[in-house]
């Protein structure tokens, strides 16, 4: 039986392990590094998540799509005309056949009041449609409906938050004050977790025939939100779109679009930028901690070979040839890098716990951060090394041994 | 006829040292013959440890031809003269020079990892070779437990398990104590009843007494 493989592995633990402080240093650097390296990393995938999840939570998932009025944004200014989306376009977009539902909005900040509280909220007008289109439901009362719309009703649905801001215990049929008109409470919406500029549970929602007609006095929309049939491909829907927009909008070919296309994947990535950067930046200090324990662990190796360069020579006098002690050194720093990334990888859970008990964020941990830690860790350790063995490959032998 | 196993031929070496240069070795010749027990003599400086690491392919001549069991050895490669150190000479140093966070045993099989494989029938091989030694009840015990002269017992055991031809001592009883010093000098003569030939440095007129050929070496030359 061939036993000298085992033999090889024992022989380079038992050299690691014979000088404990240098290992444990080599190691720590290691660690710390990795440590941040995945933490980092799950976060990030912690807060992409959270942020699919909000999008999804509002029916903003793959088959949905937004149309803003207004194109041309530079830094979040229109730079073109706000007033051309019309309910007639929702009408004509609403006949292609991969369109489900579309759910028009009209919005505006109005000052809302009750007893002497005032506050600027958000107001919406709606559709009966929307708490599909949206996935957001009354917990008490109910919802807008036809009539509602017909009759240009004065009735508001608060988000969960308003009771609470004005003070209101029972707020079902209170006459809250919108833009100096009252309006009937007829439903309080459910939670829904904070997502994008305004808070969803300070928003109030009123029949959209109520607010084009008798709040904002407009006859055109903000935004229409769309819902596909399951497999539409959202590039061909939005080049139709756009093409259909364009046409009712009288746009020339060298005029740019008056409104604005949403898909999930542009929100993610706006939504997403801030902390993309700072991911980026993080990672960045992950990634120079990871070469500052790659310089330790070359250093430490250095100091381990000249230490053991006695050793080296026996070995080389015994019948070792260069690439056998290159080979032993890089498989010692492989042995410390798979060391250092597990332990790197339990004290990684650990501190993520922590952090998630002090933040919202939820670390995400797979078997692919911890093969992407491993593997940096072993290029790092490996890489590193490779100078340290080399050199230990060209002891010369002759010389140290003259010094027994 | 016998066959000679090393022929050292007009052997010269020199270090550099700054800009000054020393020769070391100063043409040498040399015949040894296979089952010889040679002892080298020379004061300190001499040039004894530079001509057996020569010898022991642990450095290369400036000039010169060396041939060691038939073959030239003295323009080959790194990976080369590691493979015949490796099967043809056996070494024993004055300071013993195990490694210390090895057993005894694993110590004796190190040559051996260097061949690619250690067979269990190696082992068996190793732990006869440290019964022969009188090691069996230290055949687990590392460096530190053991005395100098059990060290040296190790030591010689490690050069035997890869069965060389040549066997090159470099001052075997200079860190040992008179008895020691004496056991181990029987282990050489047997050895070389055995068959192994043997090469030893030593400035010890009495350890040079168990050889059966002396020579003398001052200032990189032989004068005797």
């Amino acid at each position: 039986m061939k036993t000298s493989f085992f033999q090889f592995l024992k022989d380079i633990f038992k050299e690691l392990f014979s000088n404990k402080v240098n290992f444990f240093f080599m190691f720590l650097a290691l660690t710390i590094s990795l440590i941040t390296l995945n933490t980092i990393y799950s976060l990030g995938l912690s807060a992409k998540k959270q942020v699919m999840d909000s999008l999804a939570s509002v029916q903003f998932g793959k088959d949905a799509m937004l149309i803003i009025a207004g194109g041309g944004r530079i830094v979040g200014l229109t730079t073109t005309r706000r007033d051309t989306l019309k309910l007639e376009d929702v009408e004509e977009i609403k006949k292609l056949d991969f369109v489900k539902l579309a759910s028009p909005i009209s919005i505006g900040t109005l000052e809302v009041s009750y007893k002497g509280i005032a506050e600027k909220l958000r107001v919406e007008g709606v559709l009966p449609v929307y708490v599909l289109a949206n996935n957001w439901y009354p917990k008490v009362g109910r919802f807008i409906n036809e009539k509602d719309l017909k009759t240009k009703a004065k009735v508001c649905l608060v988000g969960a938050d308003i009771p609470k801001k004005f003070n209101i215990k029972n707020i079902l049929g209170v006459k809250i004050k919108i833009a100096g008109q009252y309006f009937k409470v007829i439903g309080v919406l459910e939670s829904k977790p904070f997502f994008g500029h305004h808070r969803w549970g300070e928003r109030i929602l009123i029949p959209l025939t109520t607010a084009q007609r008798r709040v904002f006095n407009k006859d055109y929309i903000e935004g229409v939100k769309l819902l596909f049939r399951e497999g539409t491909d959202i590039k061909m829907a939005e080049k139709k779109i756009r093409k259909i927009l364009r046409k009712r909008h009288k746009l020339s070919e060298l005029e740019p679009d008056d409104f604005r296309i949403i898909t999930p994947e542009l929100a993610i990535s706006v939504f997403t930028r801030t902390m993309r950067t700072i991911n980026i930046f993080l990672l960045a200090i992950a990634l120079i901690s990871l070469t500052i324990s790659g310089v330790i662990i070359m250093n430490l190796m250095y100091a381990n070979i000249e230490e053991k360069a006695p050793i080296i020579a026996l070995r080389i006098a015994l019948g070792a040839d260069p690439g056998k002690i290159v080979k032993h050194y890089l498989v010692m720093s492989f042995f410390i890098a798979i060391i250092s990334g597990a332990i790197g990888w339990v004290l990684s859970i650990f501190l993520t716990q922590i952090v998630s008990f002090f933040t919202p964020l939820k670390p995400i941990f797979s078997g692919k951060v911890f093969i992407l830690s491993l593997s940096f860790a072993t290029f790092t350790s490996v890489t590193f090394t490779l100078m340290p063995a080399i050199r230990a490959s060209k002891i010369e032998p002759a010389i140290l041994l003259k010094t027994l | 006829m016998v066959k000679k196993l090393v022929i050292l031929k007009n052997i010269t070496k020199s270090y550099k040292t700054g800009k000054i240069s020393y020769q070391v070795l100063k043409g040498i010749n040399l015949e040894v013959e296979e089952e010889d027990f040679l002892a080298i003599m020379g004061a300190s400086g001499s040039g004894k440890s530079t001509l057996l690491n020569i010898i022991g392919l642990l450095d290369k001549p400036n000039s010169g031809i060396y041939i060691l069991d038939g073959q030239e050895v003295s323009k080959l490669n790194k990976k080369e003269l590691a493979y015949l150190r490796n099967r043809k000479i056996g070494f024993v140093f004055q300071a013993f020079y195990l490694v210390p966070w090895a057993t005894a045993l694993e110590n004796v099989l190190l040559p051996l990892l260097y061949r690619g494989n250690i067979t269990k029938e190696d082992e068996k091989k190793a732990i006869e070779l440290l019964k022969r030694l009188g090691l069996e009840k230290r055949i687990n015990a590392r460096p530190n437990e053991l005395s100098g002269g059990e060290q040296q017992r190790v030591a010689i055991a490690r050069a035997l398990i890869t069965n060389p031809k040549l066997l090159l001592a470099d001052e075997p009883t200079g860190n040992l104590d008179s008895k020691s010093s004496q056991e181990v000098m029987s282990i050489f003569k047997e050895l070389n009843e055995n068959g192994i030939t043997i090469i030893m440095v030593t400035h010890d007129p009495e350890i040079a007494d168990f050889a059966k050929k002396v020579k003398i070496i001052k200032d990189g030359t032989f004068i005797k």
